[in-house]
């Protein structure tokens, strides 16, 4: 063998050790999880079905007879998630409360490998998932709970598939008994006007008259202080301060509910808008477990009002229209 | 009054520099060979005084790494432009005012608007998770709450002048000039890679004019080897890219490997680190200053020269190949002169110059000299 063949096996094999054994690419993560998961399934006698997109389920509870999933449907679902043949992450099961709601099928569900995984679903059907890194977390890692490149394994129990009609007939519900219970249109208790039911299900309720009865128009700059609260009460957001909220009116630039609440009103005015999830962040996104929404958000996964309303929530904003 | 004071003491340095081969000329009674007719053999003084001294010509190629560690400041990006200002300024105001440019030469007036349109009460995303538009959003960061700054890497080819007074065989003093073409990359984010976008400072290329002050040590010779550390201390003239810039004194240190081919001629192979800082004045009301760093990496080739205190024989009939002395046939005058080039050993023994037999270089080639 020649010297230069040795430098140059020399200086291959160098480059090859110095390679981050980290950082593998993409493809070799997914060959290595893959082979991990299928080991995994081996040594536990578990029979899975491999997905087209690389992950993994297994039919716990079947239900032939249920109702079949459609895209664009609003679920409700129970779960446990741990790391594969690790510890638990975290789980919202029956004895917790209420099922979590999320929007299938339209990129509205964090892992995205779930969001899949629910759409071969049926109500009443209990799924266990495995999804391999690149469907789940990546490379991200929190804390000692979730390492990097985690395969995560997942239970979901499907409690009940709804349209996003059925849901907005449940807010509409909620709304009401809010206004009732609230005696919002009691104007002894709460003048000034009784509660308007807008075209788009929003609840406008002047609560203080305007300053000179000129009402904006689209095309204007207005500015605002609001204060956005929930149903329950609990403040999602709010201007603090002497600071203000200023957009042009009918730009599209905020929610549906909130522009068409500002046109009724007029300068000076105080009013509340109550409005139902379909003009404000309908489905949202359900990111799971929910302790994960900030890295999403820094990630750029999300938005960053996924971490102020969750998917389906009533909004209640307590506007003045300042200018 | 530092200028002023700066200038008497180059001054001095240099008369310091000038004076010591002459002090040295004068005491140097070690070589004479022609002891008792000495003064009748004429040697050129300007050759003497010159043959005190070593002149380097160096290139090579070089490796730099620009660093700055932000601190004080808002990193202010949109989808467009990359700002800084100070981080005094909080909250920030709905207009964020910042600087542009400020690697090289901030230039104030650009604006990003302060507003997360993915927060409430702005439109919702439709299919929200990965979102392209997501990439797009605001990035502030506040560099006192988070360890943030970039970096980059440039390649240079210096070119390099200097020369050195050698006194007590080990020590060298003088000084030179190195003129530095640099080319370098787009300026990397060291954290936040996922939402920050590289940095470009709106040119590629840019040149130094460094003069410096050397001062080294020859600490080892080996066979026609010699092994020298070197010293350089001086001042960095940036490039007409770089404008509001302070820079203090930079610093490298060189090992300068030398084979010696004759008392006259040396190749030179010098690995060198060279330190180099520089402050940028933002120009604000609170005097915000970045430090930026320079690291380079040369590896510099080149020759030493000294001038020889003799010149070739005139007499083209003289095949002489040691020093000598003649008489010139012009102007009747007595001198020493050499037989060799420079670049050939001096006064060499038999066989030690003789002409290296490339015809054999073939046949011979796996000895360790094949010729």
């Amino acid at each position: 063998m020649s010297k230069g063949t040795i430098y140059f096996a020399t200086i291959l094999f160098i480059l090859l050790g110095c390679k981050d054994s980290n950082n593998p690419l993409a493809e070799e993560l997914a060959a290595m999880q893959r082979s991990e998961i299928e080991t995994f399934l081996a040594d536990n006698d578990l029979e899975a079905t491999r997905h087209d997109d690389g992950f993994y389920y297994i039919i716990t509870q079947e239900d032939p007879v249920g109702k079949t999933q459609v895209a664009g449907n609003v679920l409700s679902v129970y779960y446990t998630m741990n790391v594969l043949d690790g510890q638990e992450v975290s789980f919202v099961r029956m004895e917790n409360g209420d099922p979590l709601r999320l929007k299938q099928g339209a990129s509205a569900v964090v892992p995205v490998g779930l969001d899949t995984g629910l759409g071969l679903m049926k109500e009443g059907e209990t799924y266990r998932f495995i999804l391999p890194a690149a469907l789940a977390f990546g490379n991200l890692e929190f804390s000692t709970l979730i390492p990097i490149n985690s395969i995560i394994d997942i239970e979901v129990e499907l409690v009940s598939i709804e349209s996003e009609n059925d849901i907005l007939l449940q807010e509409i519900d909620a709304i009401n008994d809010y206004i009732n219970t609230n005696n919002l249109n009691n104007l002894t208790i709460s003048p000034e006007d009784s509660v308007e039911v807008l075209s788009s299900e929003l609840r406008y309720k002047r609560t203080a008259e305007g300053t000179d009865g000129d009402s904006p128009a689209n095309g204007d700059i207005v500015t605002i202080t609001y204060t956005g609260t929930f149903l329950n009460d609990n403040q999602f957001d709010a201007t603090t301060g002497n600071d203000t909220f200023e957009f042009s009116l009918g730009a599209g630039e905020v929610i549906l509910g909130l522009e068409e609440g500002i046109t009724q009103m007029e300068r000076g005015e105080r009013a509340l808008l109550i409005m139902p999830s379909s003009i404000a962040y309908r489905e949202s996104v359900r990111v799971i477990p929910d302790f994960l929404i900030d890295d999403m958000i820094e990630r750029q996964v999300v938005p960053d009002y996924v971490d102020r309303v969750p998917p389906y929530q009533v909004l209640i904003f307590n506007v003045r229209l300042t200018q | 009054m530092f200028k002023s004071v700066l200038k008497i003491g180059v001054r001095l340095f240099l008369a310091a520099l000038l004076a010591l081969p002459i002090v040295s000329f004068g005491q140097d009674q070690a070589y004479n060979p022609y002891s008792g007719q000495m003064e009748d053999i004429y040697r050129n003084p300007l050759r003497a005084f010159l043959n005190q001294f070593s002149f380097n010509i160096m290139t090579g190629y070089g490796r730099t790494k620009y660093s700055h560690n932000l601190s004080g400041v808002f990193f202010v990006q949109d989808q467009t432009r990359q700002l800084l200002l100070n981080n005094a300024i909080n909250p920030l105001p709905e207009q964020i005012m910042g600087y542009s440019n400020w690697f090289n030469a901030p230039v104030l007036g650009d604006s990003i608007q302060n507003r997360n349109i993915f927060d409430v009460p702005f439109v919702p995303l439709t299919n929200p998770v990965n979102n392209p538009a997501l990439q797009g959003q605001n990035v502030i960061l506040n560099t006192d709450t988070t360890t943030f700054g970039f970096e980059s890497s440039g390649r240079s080819i210096p070119v390099q002048l200097s020369f050195y007074y050698s006194f007590m065989d080990k020590f060298r003093i003088g000084g030179g000039l190195m003129r530095e073409r640099q080319k370098f990359n787009t300026f990397k984010p060291t954290a936040f890679s996922d939402r920050v976008r590289n940095f470009d400072p709106g040119f590629k290329k840019t040149s130094y004019l460094k003069y410096f002050v050397l001062l080294g040590y020859k600490f080892y010779d080996f066979w026609d080897y010699s092994f020298a550390a070197e010293l350089n201390i001086g001042k960095a003239r940036f490039g007409k890219n770089f404008s509001a810039i302070q820079t203090g004194l930079y610093t490298s240190f060189n090992l300068s490997i030398e084979k010696v081919l004759s008392e006259y001629f040396r190749v030179v192979v010098k690995p060198t680190i060279d330190l180099r800082n520089f402050k940028l004045n933002l120009g604000d009301e609170q005097g915000t200053v970045i430090d930026h760093k320079n690291r380079t990496f040369f590896l510099q080739f080149g020759v030493s020269i000294t001038y020889p205190e003799i010149p070739r024989s005139p007499v083209k009939s003289d095949k002489v190949q040691v020093k000598h002395v003649i008489m010139h046939p012009g102007t009747g005058i007595r001198m020493e002169v050499r037989g060799q080039p420079i670049w050939k050993r001096q006064n060499p023994k038999v066989g030690e110059n003789d002409r290296k037999l490339w015809r054999y270089k073939n046949r011979n080639k796996k000895k360790i000299n094949p010729y």
